[in-house]
């Protein structure tokens, strides 16, 4: 099922919200605009993906050198 | 909410949207946080916070993983961390990790804000340096906690509406599976 099958028209206050962050919460009632939204994010913010998955590999290789102190349960 | 109406862009659709980001790319050389704090907590602030990333470790036993960070990101929602307690409880967050990490290379690329993970980060103030987030290390952090805690620094407009847009493209970036 896509998104769109699932949707509702939103109110201006809806997109309102949903752009200014809060809408992060509110994807369940803005079905419509999410796929809108993130072509809009995507085009002005593009993601490198040879950088991307460059990166990823040197911060596996950060991490790998932190140390993991397992919780003692009392 | 004094804080929030303040400091949200008027976006009001994708266009709009589109138009924000644009300029806040362009804005986010001159200035990254703002210049004095209101009161209480938003998206984005910065809190001082020695200590590690809870988690469950590679055998499933819960374990935290020591991270040389000194502050943390806030994540949560603004209008959630306006919340009372009774309603919202806990923030996501996670750590600011110092960019000498990583070679000049791989910060090159975080600070062009192209990869999906991270989120640059200038620095704060005389004593850090250039740090980042990574999404991959989520942690709650409990709001009561918050409350008795100060802001460090706060994101000004520019930052915040590029933190916004990085988050929203990690979360919800499109796998694919529907094109």
């Amino acid at each position: 099922m896509s998104a769109q099958d699932t949707s509702v028209p939103l109110t201006n206050t809806q997109v309102a919200q949903f752009a200014s962050g809060t809408g992060v919460s509110c994807f369940h009632h803005d079905l419509i605009a999410v796929p809108a939204f993130l072509r809009k994010i995507a085009a002005v913010l593009p993601v490198n993906e040879e950088a991307d998955r460059a990166l990823n590999a040197e911060l596996s290789r950060v991490y790998a050198n932190f140390p993991i102190r397992k919780i003692v349960r009392r | 909410m004094p804080a929030t109406n303040e400091r949200w862009p008027p976006v009001y659709d994708e266009n709009d949207l589109e138009g924000a980001i644009a300029s806040a790319l362009r804005q986010i050389g001159k200035t990254f946080f703002e210049p004095t704090l209101l009161d209480g907590w938003c998206q984005g602030d910065i809190v001082g916070l020695a200590g590690a990333v809870p988690i469950v470790g590679p055998n499933g036993e819960v374990s935290v993983l020591d991270v040389p960070s000194s502050y943390w990101l806030l994540l949560g929602n603004s209008c959630d961390l306006d919340r009372s307690l009774d309603e919202v409880a806990w923030a996501p967050a996670i750590p600011l990790l110092p960019c000498s990490l990583l070679s000049p290379q791989r910060i090159a690329t975080m600070q062009s804000y192209q990869t999906v993970r991270t989120f640059f980060v200038q620095s704060w103030g005389a004593e850090t340096g250039d740090a980042y987030g990574d999404f991959t290390l989520m942690a709650s952090v409990s709001r009561q906690w918050l409350l008795q805690q100060k802001p460090v620094a706060r994101l000004r407009q520019a930052s915040w509406t590029l933190l916004n847009a990085c988050l929203v493209r990690y979360l919800a970036r499109s796998d694919g599976r529907n094109d």
